[in-house]
Protein backbone atom coordinates (compact mmCIF):
# COMPACT_ATOMS: atom_id res chain seq x y z
CA UNK A 1 0.00 0.00 0.00
CA UNK A 2 1.41 3.55 -0.71
CA UNK A 3 2.39 5.83 1.81
CA UNK A 4 1.73 9.34 2.83
CA UNK A 5 4.23 11.44 0.52
CA UNK A 6 6.84 12.36 2.21
CA UNK A 7 7.32 8.64 4.00
CA UNK A 8 9.57 6.72 2.22
CA UNK A 9 9.17 3.20 2.29
CA UNK A 10 11.40 0.89 3.93
CA UNK A 11 13.03 -1.74 3.21
CA UNK A 12 12.02 -4.51 6.35
CA UNK A 13 15.23 -4.78 8.19
CA UNK A 14 15.20 -1.02 8.84
CA UNK A 15 11.89 -0.77 10.73
CA UNK A 16 12.75 2.90 11.95
CA UNK A 17 12.24 4.58 8.27
CA UNK A 18 8.50 4.94 8.97
CA UNK A 19 9.33 5.95 12.32
CA UNK A 20 10.00 9.28 13.40
CA UNK A 21 12.26 9.81 16.56
CA UNK A 22 11.38 12.37 19.16
CA UNK A 23 13.89 14.59 21.66
CA UNK A 24 12.80 16.93 24.28
CA UNK A 25 15.74 18.91 25.49
CA UNK A 26 15.62 21.04 28.44
CA UNK A 27 11.91 21.55 28.24
CA UNK A 28 10.07 23.75 30.59
CA UNK A 29 6.30 24.77 30.54
CA UNK A 30 4.31 27.32 32.85
CA UNK A 31 0.55 27.98 33.33
CA UNK A 32 1.35 31.68 34.70
CA UNK A 33 3.03 31.19 38.34
CA UNK A 34 2.69 27.06 38.09
CA UNK A 35 5.89 25.44 36.91
CA UNK A 36 4.65 22.12 35.41
CA UNK A 37 7.49 21.11 33.47
CA UNK A 38 10.70 21.49 34.63
CA UNK A 39 13.60 20.78 32.32
CA UNK A 40 12.34 17.10 30.84
CA UNK A 41 14.96 16.11 28.82
CA UNK A 42 15.25 12.88 27.05
CA UNK A 43 15.20 11.23 23.48
CA UNK A 44 13.19 8.33 22.16
CA UNK A 45 14.70 6.83 19.35
CA UNK A 46 12.46 6.03 15.97
CA UNK A 47 10.03 2.41 16.17
CA UNK A 48 10.78 2.94 19.86
CA UNK A 49 7.20 1.75 22.11
CA UNK A 50 7.60 4.24 25.39
CA UNK A 51 4.94 4.83 27.86
CA UNK A 52 5.07 8.40 30.54
CA UNK A 53 4.00 6.99 34.01
CA UNK A 54 3.59 9.60 36.59
CA UNK A 55 0.87 10.45 39.57
CA UNK A 56 -1.72 12.15 38.38
CA UNK A 57 -1.14 16.11 37.60
CA UNK A 58 2.00 16.25 37.09
CA UNK A 59 2.06 17.27 33.26
CA UNK A 60 1.46 13.92 31.14
CA UNK A 61 -1.03 15.28 29.13
CA UNK A 62 0.88 18.57 28.48
CA UNK A 63 4.45 16.81 27.95
CA UNK A 64 2.12 15.12 25.28
CA UNK A 65 0.24 17.96 23.62
CA UNK A 66 3.43 19.40 23.42
CA UNK A 67 4.98 17.22 21.77
CA UNK A 68 2.13 16.97 19.21
CA UNK A 69 2.15 20.83 18.88
CA UNK A 70 -1.40 21.90 20.58
CA UNK A 71 0.45 23.62 23.28
CA UNK A 72 3.67 25.78 23.16
CA UNK A 73 6.70 25.37 25.40
CA UNK A 74 8.57 27.93 27.55
CA UNK A 75 12.20 26.96 27.00
CA UNK A 76 14.27 24.39 25.56
CA UNK A 77 13.05 22.88 22.47
CA UNK A 78 11.67 19.86 21.10
CA UNK A 79 12.21 17.92 18.21
CA UNK A 80 9.97 15.49 15.95
CA UNK A 81 11.69 13.43 13.22
CA UNK A 82 14.73 15.82 13.89
CA UNK A 83 12.56 18.76 12.80
CA UNK A 84 11.76 21.52 15.79
CA UNK A 85 7.61 21.29 16.94
CA UNK A 86 6.12 24.42 15.87
CA UNK A 87 2.30 23.71 15.49
CA UNK A 88 1.06 19.67 14.59
CA UNK A 89 3.99 17.86 13.10
CA UNK A 90 2.90 16.38 10.23
CA UNK A 91 4.74 12.67 11.41
CA UNK A 92 2.27 12.45 14.23
CA UNK A 93 -1.11 11.51 14.84
CA UNK A 94 -2.92 11.57 18.54
CA UNK A 95 -5.15 8.62 20.05
CA UNK A 96 -7.40 11.18 22.79
CA UNK A 97 -8.28 10.11 26.35
CA UNK A 98 -12.31 11.03 25.48
CA UNK A 99 -11.51 9.41 22.04
CA UNK A 100 -11.94 12.82 20.11
CA UNK A 101 -14.77 11.31 17.63
CA UNK A 102 -17.11 13.94 15.78
CA UNK A 103 -20.58 12.69 17.07
CA UNK A 104 -21.79 14.05 13.57
CA UNK A 105 -19.73 11.67 11.46
CA UNK A 106 -20.28 7.84 11.07
CA UNK A 107 -17.42 5.98 12.33
CA UNK A 108 -16.17 5.23 8.38
CA UNK A 109 -16.07 9.11 8.19
CA UNK A 110 -14.60 9.37 11.22
CA UNK A 111 -11.69 6.99 10.79
CA UNK A 112 -11.63 9.04 7.28
CA UNK A 113 -11.12 12.05 8.58
CA UNK A 114 -7.18 12.87 8.68
CA UNK A 115 -6.75 11.47 5.31
CA UNK A 116 -9.51 13.44 4.09
CA UNK A 117 -8.35 16.45 5.66
CA UNK A 118 -4.55 15.52 4.01
CA UNK A 119 -6.40 15.39 0.65
CA UNK A 120 -6.04 11.94 -0.55
CA UNK A 121 -7.77 10.45 -3.43
CA UNK A 122 -11.30 8.99 -3.19
CA UNK A 123 -9.57 5.02 -3.96
CA UNK A 124 -6.75 5.02 -2.10
CA UNK A 125 -8.83 6.65 0.99
CA UNK A 126 -11.66 4.01 0.97
CA UNK A 127 -8.79 1.61 0.63
CA UNK A 128 -7.13 2.22 3.60
CA UNK A 129 -10.47 3.08 5.53
CA UNK A 130 -11.38 -0.05 4.92
CA UNK A 131 -7.99 -1.44 5.86
CA UNK A 132 -7.82 0.41 9.05
CA UNK A 133 -11.58 -0.44 10.19
CA UNK A 134 -10.86 -3.95 9.51
CA UNK A 135 -7.37 -3.91 11.75
CA UNK A 136 -9.47 -2.87 14.53
CA UNK A 137 -12.42 -5.37 14.07
CA UNK A 138 -15.13 -2.47 12.87
CA UNK A 139 -15.94 -4.04 9.90
CA UNK A 140 -20.10 -3.64 10.33
CA UNK A 141 -19.94 -0.50 11.96
CA UNK A 142 -19.12 1.90 9.54
CA UNK A 143 -22.19 3.48 9.12
CA UNK A 144 -23.02 3.31 12.85
CA UNK A 145 -22.89 6.92 14.59
CA UNK A 146 -20.29 7.31 17.65
CA UNK A 147 -23.23 7.10 20.01
CA UNK A 148 -24.49 3.66 18.71
CA UNK A 149 -21.52 1.94 19.47
CA UNK A 150 -19.73 1.49 22.89
CA UNK A 151 -16.61 3.36 24.49
CA UNK A 152 -14.19 0.04 23.72
CA UNK A 153 -15.29 0.52 20.22
CA UNK A 154 -15.26 4.23 19.51
CA UNK A 155 -11.67 4.10 20.75
CA UNK A 156 -10.84 1.68 18.71
CA UNK A 157 -12.46 4.13 16.14
CA UNK A 158 -9.84 7.01 17.61
CA UNK A 159 -7.33 4.46 17.07
CA UNK A 160 -7.73 3.50 13.56
CA UNK A 161 -8.29 7.18 12.65
CA UNK A 162 -4.93 7.99 14.12
CA UNK A 163 -3.58 4.82 12.55
CA UNK A 164 -5.24 5.67 8.35
CA UNK A 165 -2.92 8.53 8.41
CA UNK A 166 0.15 5.55 8.88
CA UNK A 167 1.61 8.35 11.32
CA UNK A 168 5.34 8.18 12.34
CA UNK A 169 4.79 8.93 15.73
CA UNK A 170 1.33 7.74 17.42
CA UNK A 171 0.81 10.02 20.58
CA UNK A 172 -2.01 8.35 22.81
CA UNK A 173 -3.25 9.56 26.39
CA UNK A 174 -4.58 7.28 28.59
CA UNK A 175 -6.36 6.08 25.77
CA UNK A 176 -7.83 3.16 27.83
CA UNK A 177 -8.34 5.01 30.75
CA UNK A 178 -12.07 5.41 30.32
CA UNK A 179 -13.14 1.47 28.92
CA UNK A 180 -13.55 -1.24 31.22
CA UNK A 181 -10.82 -3.89 32.20
CA UNK A 182 -12.02 -6.70 30.29
CA UNK A 183 -11.89 -4.60 26.73
CA UNK A 184 -9.09 -2.85 28.00
CA UNK A 185 -7.21 -5.69 27.98
CA UNK A 186 -8.13 -6.80 24.88
CA UNK A 187 -7.56 -3.59 23.15
CA UNK A 188 -4.01 -3.85 24.82
CA UNK A 189 -3.37 -7.02 22.82
CA UNK A 190 -4.66 -5.62 19.73
CA UNK A 191 -2.33 -2.60 20.13
CA UNK A 192 0.54 -4.83 20.91
CA UNK A 193 -0.19 -6.72 17.38
CA UNK A 194 -0.80 -3.65 15.56
CA UNK A 195 2.41 -2.30 17.22
CA UNK A 196 4.61 -5.19 16.71
CA UNK A 197 3.72 -5.16 12.77
CA UNK A 198 4.96 -2.25 12.31
CA UNK A 199 7.26 -0.54 14.93
CA UNK A 200 5.85 3.02 14.69
CA UNK A 201 7.14 5.37 17.33
CA UNK A 202 4.46 5.59 19.99
CA UNK A 203 4.55 7.71 23.08
CA UNK A 204 1.74 6.56 25.36
CA UNK A 205 0.38 8.33 28.40
CA UNK A 206 -0.12 6.47 31.17
CA UNK A 207 -0.81 6.42 35.31
CA UNK A 208 -1.08 2.52 34.89
CA UNK A 209 2.00 0.51 35.69
CA UNK A 210 0.64 -2.89 34.47
CA UNK A 211 -0.16 -1.58 31.23
CA UNK A 212 3.18 0.68 31.14
CA UNK A 213 5.03 -3.09 31.81
CA UNK A 214 3.08 -5.07 29.05
CA UNK A 215 3.21 -2.40 26.37
CA UNK A 216 6.04 -0.66 26.41
CA UNK A 217 10.32 -0.81 25.51
CA UNK A 218 10.96 1.68 28.07
CA UNK A 219 9.18 3.37 30.73
CA UNK A 220 9.53 7.41 32.11
CA UNK A 221 8.95 7.95 35.26
CA UNK A 222 7.80 11.41 35.73
CA UNK A 223 7.91 13.05 39.26
CA UNK A 224 5.40 15.49 40.32
CA UNK A 225 5.04 18.55 39.40
CA UNK A 226 7.33 20.91 38.48
CA UNK A 227 7.71 17.44 36.85
CA UNK A 228 10.95 15.96 35.10
CA UNK A 229 11.77 12.42 34.02
CA UNK A 230 13.66 10.94 36.96
CA UNK A 231 14.12 7.32 35.35
CA UNK A 232 13.81 6.07 32.45
CA UNK A 233 13.53 1.94 32.67
CA UNK A 234 14.36 0.12 30.01
CA UNK A 235 11.51 -3.15 29.66
CA UNK A 236 13.49 -6.18 28.56
CA UNK A 237 10.44 -8.67 27.66
CA UNK A 238 10.61 -10.66 24.64
CA UNK A 239 8.25 -10.01 21.73
CA UNK A 240 5.50 -10.68 20.70
CA UNK A 241 4.27 -10.09 23.69
CA UNK A 242 0.70 -10.99 25.33
CA UNK A 243 -1.22 -9.26 28.29
CA UNK A 244 -1.20 -12.55 29.62
CA UNK A 245 1.67 -13.86 29.39
CA UNK A 246 3.54 -10.80 30.46
CA UNK A 247 1.63 -10.83 33.76
CA UNK A 248 3.27 -13.62 34.78
CA UNK A 249 6.42 -13.40 34.05
CA UNK A 250 9.01 -12.91 37.11
CA UNK A 251 10.13 -9.54 35.40
CA UNK A 252 6.54 -8.41 35.65
CA UNK A 253 6.96 -8.24 39.22
CA UNK A 254 10.30 -7.02 39.82
CA UNK A 255 9.77 -3.83 37.62
CA UNK A 256 6.39 -3.44 38.99
CA UNK A 257 8.17 -2.63 42.54
CA UNK A 258 10.55 -0.82 41.11
CA UNK A 259 7.80 1.91 39.02
CA UNK A 260 5.96 1.99 42.40
CA UNK A 261 8.85 2.48 44.48
CA UNK A 262 9.71 5.11 42.48
CA UNK A 263 6.24 6.98 42.14
CA UNK A 264 5.86 6.64 45.94
CA UNK A 265 9.62 8.45 45.93
CA UNK A 266 8.10 11.37 44.22
CA UNK A 267 5.38 11.68 46.32
CA UNK A 268 7.67 11.72 49.78
CA UNK A 269 9.97 14.13 48.03
CA UNK A 270 6.70 16.43 47.18
CA UNK A 271 5.87 15.80 51.05
CA UNK A 272 9.36 16.98 52.48
CA UNK A 273 9.54 19.97 50.13
CA UNK A 274 6.23 21.05 51.50
CA UNK B 1 -25.09 -33.44 16.22
CA UNK B 2 -26.03 -31.50 13.36
CA UNK B 3 -29.24 -32.37 13.32
CA UNK B 4 -29.32 -31.65 17.05
CA UNK B 5 -27.70 -27.67 16.36
CA UNK B 6 -29.85 -27.17 13.63
CA UNK B 7 -32.96 -28.02 15.98
CA UNK B 8 -31.68 -25.66 18.33
CA UNK B 9 -31.57 -23.15 15.49
CA UNK B 10 -34.81 -23.87 14.51
CA UNK B 11 -36.13 -23.46 18.06
CA UNK B 12 -34.30 -20.48 18.50
CA UNK B 13 -35.67 -18.60 15.32
CA UNK B 14 -39.59 -19.76 16.11
CA UNK B 15 -38.61 -18.19 19.72
CA UNK B 16 -37.36 -15.12 17.73
CA UNK B 17 -40.58 -14.82 15.35
CA UNK B 18 -43.07 -15.38 18.58
CA UNK B 19 -41.64 -12.15 20.46
CA UNK B 20 -41.25 -10.20 17.18
CA UNK B 21 -45.34 -10.74 16.79
CA UNK B 22 -46.20 -10.45 20.51
CA UNK B 23 -44.22 -6.89 20.31
CA UNK B 24 -45.85 -5.66 17.32
CA UNK B 25 -49.45 -6.68 18.35
CA UNK B 26 -49.28 -4.78 21.38
CA UNK B 27 -48.00 -2.13 19.57
CA UNK B 28 -50.50 -2.52 17.35
CA UNK B 29 -52.95 -2.10 20.33
CA UNK B 30 -51.07 0.73 21.99
CA UNK B 31 -51.80 2.55 18.53
CA UNK B 32 -55.41 1.70 18.68
CA UNK B 33 -55.85 2.81 21.97
CA UNK B 34 -54.72 5.83 21.53
CA UNK B 35 -56.61 6.62 18.18
CA UNK B 36 -59.56 6.07 19.77
CA UNK B 37 -58.65 8.75 22.81
CA UNK B 38 -57.56 11.20 20.77
CA UNK B 39 -60.76 10.94 18.58
CA UNK B 40 -62.78 10.61 21.53
CA UNK B 41 -61.73 13.52 23.02
CA UNK B 42 -62.18 15.22 19.73
CA UNK B 43 -65.67 14.58 19.70
CA UNK B 44 -66.22 15.83 23.56
CA UNK B 45 -64.22 19.20 22.15
CA UNK B 46 -66.67 20.02 19.69
CA UNK B 47 -69.75 18.79 20.88
CA UNK B 48 -69.10 21.10 23.69
CA UNK B 49 -68.13 23.71 21.12
CA UNK B 50 -71.37 23.36 19.58
CA UNK B 51 -73.70 23.61 22.34
CA UNK B 52 -72.52 26.60 23.99
CA UNK B 53 -71.63 28.48 20.66
CA UNK B 54 -75.32 27.60 19.44
CA UNK B 55 -76.27 29.18 23.20
CA UNK B 56 -74.95 32.05 23.20
CA UNK B 57 -75.11 35.36 21.23
CA UNK B 58 -73.28 34.39 17.37
CA UNK B 59 -71.79 38.00 17.13
CA UNK B 60 -69.42 36.83 20.30
CA UNK B 61 -69.30 32.99 19.52
CA UNK B 62 -69.68 30.49 16.70
CA UNK B 63 -70.47 26.64 16.94
CA UNK B 64 -68.27 24.25 14.52
CA UNK B 65 -71.09 23.84 11.95
CA UNK B 66 -71.14 27.16 11.12
CA UNK B 67 -67.69 27.67 11.34
CA UNK B 68 -67.89 24.85 8.71
CA UNK B 69 -70.29 26.73 6.59
CA UNK B 70 -68.78 29.62 5.97
CA UNK B 71 -65.01 27.71 6.03
CA UNK B 72 -67.21 26.00 2.74
CA UNK B 73 -67.97 29.46 1.47
CA UNK B 74 -64.58 30.87 1.98
CA UNK B 75 -62.80 28.27 -0.02
CA UNK B 76 -65.93 28.50 -3.03
CA UNK B 77 -65.14 32.12 -3.65
CA UNK B 78 -61.42 32.15 -3.57
CA UNK B 79 -61.23 34.60 -0.40
CA UNK B 80 -59.78 32.05 1.97
CA UNK B 81 -57.18 30.62 -0.78
CA UNK B 82 -56.23 34.10 -1.86
CA UNK B 83 -55.30 35.15 1.52
CA UNK B 84 -53.62 31.71 2.07
CA UNK B 85 -51.08 32.68 -0.66
CA UNK B 86 -50.38 36.18 0.05
CA UNK B 87 -49.56 34.97 3.49
CA UNK B 88 -47.43 32.18 2.54
CA UNK B 89 -45.43 34.49 0.06
CA UNK B 90 -44.56 37.04 2.72
CA UNK B 91 -43.78 34.74 5.50
CA UNK B 92 -41.40 32.40 2.72
CA UNK B 93 -40.15 35.72 1.90
CA UNK B 94 -39.06 37.11 5.15
CA UNK B 95 -38.46 33.89 6.72
CA UNK B 96 -35.90 33.00 4.18
CA UNK B 97 -34.15 36.44 3.95
CA UNK B 98 -34.06 36.05 7.96
CA UNK B 99 -32.18 32.86 7.11
CA UNK B 100 -29.55 33.60 4.86
CA UNK B 101 -29.12 37.13 6.84
CA UNK B 102 -28.62 35.57 10.41
CA UNK B 103 -26.53 32.50 9.89
CA UNK B 104 -23.67 34.03 7.79
CA UNK B 105 -23.89 36.95 10.32
CA UNK B 106 -24.11 35.06 13.08
CA UNK B 107 -20.74 33.07 11.94
CA UNK B 108 -19.06 35.58 11.61
CA UNK B 109 -20.02 37.27 15.07
CA UNK B 110 -18.87 34.23 16.69
CA UNK B 111 -15.46 33.88 14.53
CA UNK B 112 -14.66 37.73 15.44
CA UNK B 113 -14.07 38.88 18.73
CA UNK B 114 -14.14 42.49 17.30
CA UNK B 115 -17.42 41.46 15.87
CA UNK B 116 -18.56 40.19 19.10
CA UNK B 117 -17.79 43.92 21.02
CA UNK B 118 -19.56 46.15 18.34
CA UNK B 119 -22.64 44.36 18.38
CA UNK B 120 -23.38 41.72 20.73
CA UNK B 121 -25.33 44.58 22.91
CA UNK B 122 -27.28 45.66 20.03
CA UNK B 123 -27.93 41.82 19.26
CA UNK B 124 -29.57 41.08 22.98
CA UNK B 125 -31.21 44.27 23.82
CA UNK B 126 -33.15 44.27 20.05
CA UNK B 127 -33.68 40.67 21.49
CA UNK B 128 -35.49 41.47 24.50
CA UNK B 129 -37.52 44.32 22.69
CA UNK B 130 -41.10 43.42 22.08
CA UNK B 131 -41.26 44.01 18.38
CA UNK B 132 -44.69 44.74 18.50
CA UNK B 133 -43.79 48.06 19.51
CA UNK B 134 -41.32 48.54 16.24
CA UNK B 135 -44.42 47.57 14.25
CA UNK B 136 -46.15 51.00 13.80
CA UNK B 137 -42.38 53.04 13.04
CA UNK B 138 -41.42 50.02 10.88
CA UNK B 139 -44.56 50.92 8.68
CA UNK B 140 -43.93 54.52 9.10
CA UNK B 141 -40.73 53.39 7.29
CA UNK B 142 -41.69 50.97 4.69
CA UNK B 143 -45.41 51.86 4.23
CA UNK B 144 -48.53 49.46 4.43
CA UNK B 145 -47.31 46.94 1.29
CA UNK B 146 -45.83 43.75 1.08
CA UNK B 147 -42.36 45.70 1.56
CA UNK B 148 -43.65 46.56 5.24
CA UNK B 149 -44.84 43.21 6.02
CA UNK B 150 -42.07 41.00 4.72
CA UNK B 151 -39.54 43.03 6.68
CA UNK B 152 -41.94 42.76 9.98
CA UNK B 153 -41.69 39.53 9.27
CA UNK B 154 -38.17 39.12 9.08
CA UNK B 155 -37.16 41.28 12.13
CA UNK B 156 -39.26 39.09 14.22
CA UNK B 157 -37.83 36.08 12.67
CA UNK B 158 -34.17 37.07 12.79
CA UNK B 159 -33.07 37.34 16.47
CA UNK B 160 -33.74 34.29 17.47
CA UNK B 161 -32.14 32.43 14.33
CA UNK B 162 -28.70 35.23 15.05
CA UNK B 163 -28.98 34.39 18.81
CA UNK B 164 -28.89 30.15 18.73
CA UNK B 165 -26.08 30.15 15.54
CA UNK B 166 -23.96 32.33 17.42
CA UNK B 167 -24.50 30.00 20.96
CA UNK B 168 -23.99 27.24 18.77
CA UNK B 169 -20.66 27.86 17.22
CA UNK B 170 -19.63 29.35 20.49
CA UNK B 171 -20.44 26.46 22.28
CA UNK B 172 -18.54 23.97 20.21
CA UNK B 173 -16.26 21.30 22.39
CA UNK B 174 -12.47 22.54 22.39
CA UNK B 175 -11.48 19.35 22.74
CA UNK B 176 -12.37 18.42 18.97
CA UNK B 177 -11.41 22.08 17.46
CA UNK B 178 -8.02 20.63 19.38
CA UNK B 179 -8.60 17.06 17.23
CA UNK B 180 -9.14 18.30 14.06
CA UNK B 181 -6.22 20.63 14.75
CA UNK B 182 -4.16 17.82 15.44
CA UNK B 183 -4.96 16.29 11.78
CA UNK B 184 -3.81 19.69 10.46
CA UNK B 185 -6.94 20.76 9.69
CA UNK B 186 -6.43 24.97 8.99
CA UNK B 187 -9.38 27.19 9.93
CA UNK B 188 -11.65 26.34 7.47
CA UNK B 189 -11.17 22.99 7.77
CA UNK B 190 -11.86 23.37 11.17
CA UNK B 191 -15.24 25.21 10.48
CA UNK B 192 -16.18 22.56 7.94
CA UNK B 193 -15.68 19.55 9.80
CA UNK B 194 -16.43 20.58 13.76
CA UNK B 195 -17.50 23.99 14.10
CA UNK B 196 -20.56 23.92 12.03
CA UNK B 197 -21.43 20.65 12.58
CA UNK B 198 -21.89 21.27 16.46
CA UNK B 199 -24.10 24.27 15.51
CA UNK B 200 -26.39 22.51 13.81
CA UNK B 201 -28.49 21.52 16.37
CA UNK B 202 -28.76 25.18 17.87
CA UNK B 203 -29.32 26.42 14.09
CA UNK B 204 -32.39 23.73 13.92
CA UNK B 205 -33.77 25.18 17.40
CA UNK B 206 -33.02 28.29 16.57
CA UNK B 207 -35.50 27.94 13.40
CA UNK B 208 -37.93 26.51 15.51
CA UNK B 209 -38.14 29.58 17.59
CA UNK B 210 -38.24 31.69 14.45
CA UNK B 211 -40.95 30.57 12.65
CA UNK B 212 -43.12 30.65 15.28
CA UNK B 213 -41.96 34.44 16.31
CA UNK B 214 -42.45 34.90 12.30
CA UNK B 215 -45.87 33.44 12.61
CA UNK B 216 -46.99 36.59 15.25
CA UNK B 217 -45.22 39.00 12.95
CA UNK B 218 -46.95 37.57 10.36
CA UNK B 219 -50.75 38.13 11.50
CA UNK B 220 -49.26 41.63 13.27
CA UNK B 221 -47.99 43.07 9.78
CA UNK B 222 -51.31 41.77 8.17
CA UNK B 223 -53.54 43.63 11.33
CA UNK B 224 -51.62 47.08 10.36
CA UNK B 225 -51.03 47.21 6.81
CA UNK B 226 -52.21 46.33 4.03
CA UNK B 227 -55.36 44.70 2.89
CA UNK B 228 -54.41 40.69 2.14
CA UNK B 229 -53.44 37.77 3.88
CA UNK B 230 -54.97 35.61 6.52
CA UNK B 231 -54.37 38.12 9.36
CA UNK B 232 -56.73 40.62 7.60
CA UNK B 233 -59.14 38.10 7.39
CA UNK B 234 -59.13 38.00 10.62
CA UNK B 235 -59.75 41.60 11.33
CA UNK B 236 -61.98 42.55 8.35
CA UNK B 237 -64.52 39.67 9.82
CA UNK B 238 -64.03 40.71 12.63
CA UNK B 239 -65.10 44.38 12.32
CA UNK B 240 -68.29 43.14 10.36
CA UNK B 241 -69.31 40.59 13.31
CA UNK B 242 -69.16 37.99 11.47
CA UNK B 243 -67.66 35.78 13.65
CA UNK B 244 -68.10 32.39 12.22
CA UNK B 245 -66.00 33.87 9.27
CA UNK B 246 -63.57 35.30 11.47
CA UNK B 247 -62.74 31.82 12.98
CA UNK B 248 -62.01 29.93 9.94
CA UNK B 249 -58.22 32.37 9.11
CA UNK B 250 -57.66 32.03 12.82
CA UNK B 251 -58.12 28.17 12.61
CA UNK B 252 -55.87 27.69 9.36
CA UNK B 253 -53.15 30.00 10.92
CA UNK B 254 -53.42 27.47 13.97
CA UNK B 255 -53.26 24.44 11.37
CA UNK B 256 -50.34 26.07 9.62
CA UNK B 257 -48.51 26.79 13.06
CA UNK B 258 -48.89 23.45 13.66
CA UNK B 259 -47.59 21.78 10.32
CA UNK B 260 -44.35 24.05 10.02
CA UNK B 261 -43.42 23.74 13.61
CA UNK B 262 -44.02 20.06 12.65
CA UNK B 263 -41.73 20.39 10.08
CA UNK B 264 -38.89 22.24 11.71
CA UNK B 265 -38.94 19.44 14.62
CA UNK B 266 -38.32 16.96 12.27
CA UNK B 267 -35.87 18.85 10.54
CA UNK B 268 -33.95 18.62 13.91
CA UNK B 269 -34.44 15.66 14.51
CA UNK B 270 -33.10 14.20 11.30
CA UNK B 271 -30.22 17.09 10.69
CA UNK B 272 -28.62 16.37 14.01
CA UNK B 273 -29.66 12.66 15.05
CA UNK B 274 -26.32 12.77 17.52
CA UNK B 275 -28.04 15.85 19.45
CA UNK B 276 -31.00 13.59 20.36
CA UNK B 277 -28.63 11.62 22.70
CA UNK B 278 -29.23 11.80 25.98
CA UNK B 279 -25.84 12.84 27.88
CA UNK B 280 -23.72 13.20 24.75
CA UNK B 281 -22.81 16.32 22.71
N1 LIG C 1 -4.57 25.14 30.11
C1 LIG C 1 -4.14 25.11 31.40
N2 LIG C 1 -4.13 26.24 32.14
C2 LIG C 1 -3.71 26.23 33.42
N3 LIG C 1 -3.27 25.14 34.05
C3 LIG C 1 -3.25 23.99 33.37
C4 LIG C 1 -3.69 23.91 32.01
N4 LIG C 1 -3.57 22.63 31.60
C5 LIG C 1 -3.10 21.94 32.65
N5 LIG C 1 -2.88 22.75 33.71
C6 LIG C 1 -2.32 22.34 35.01
O1 LIG C 1 -1.09 21.72 34.76
C7 LIG C 1 -0.92 20.59 35.60
C8 LIG C 1 -0.64 19.36 34.78
O2 LIG C 1 -1.79 19.03 34.04
P1 LIG C 1 -1.83 17.78 33.08
O3 LIG C 1 -3.20 17.71 32.52
O4 LIG C 1 -0.71 17.85 32.11
O5 LIG C 1 -1.58 16.59 34.11
P2 LIG C 1 -1.65 15.02 33.85
O6 LIG C 1 -0.37 14.45 34.33
O7 LIG C 1 -2.03 14.73 32.47
O8 LIG C 1 -2.82 14.61 34.84
P3 LIG C 1 -3.81 13.37 34.75
O9 LIG C 1 -3.01 12.16 35.10
O10 LIG C 1 -4.83 13.68 35.81
O11 LIG C 1 -4.37 13.34 33.38
C9 LIG C 1 -2.16 20.50 36.45
O12 LIG C 1 -1.89 21.09 37.70
C10 LIG C 1 -3.18 21.31 35.69
O13 LIG C 1 -4.07 21.91 36.59
MG1 LIG D 1 -3.79 13.82 31.53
Amino acid sequence: MARAEGAVAAPASEPAAHAASVECRNVEKWFGELNVLADVDFSIPAGSFVSVLGPSGCGKTTLMRAIGGLTGIDAGEILVGGRRVDGPPREAAIVFQQFGLMPWKTIYDNVAFGLSVRGFGKAELEERVRHYIDLVHLTGFEQSFPYQVSGGMQQRAGLARALAVEPQLLLMDEPFASVDAMTREVLHDELLGIWERDRRTVVFITHSIDEAIVLSDQIFVMSRSPATVVEQIPVDIARPRRERTVRGLPQFGELREHCWDLLERGGAEEAARS
Amino acid sequence: MTAGASELHLAADAKRAANRERIRRARTRRRLTMWGVRLASLAIVLGVWQWYGSSVNPILFAPPTKIAHAFGTLVADGTLGRALVQSLTVFGIGMGAAIVVAIPLALVWARYQIVDWAIQGYVNALYATPLVALVPLLILWFGFGVEAKVIIIFSFALFPLLINTYQGARSVDRGLVEVAESFGCGELATWRHVILPSAVPFITAGLNLAVGRALVGMIIAEFYTSASGLGYLVISNGNTFQTAKMFVPILVVMALGVFLLGVTRTLKRKASPWSEQEGRL
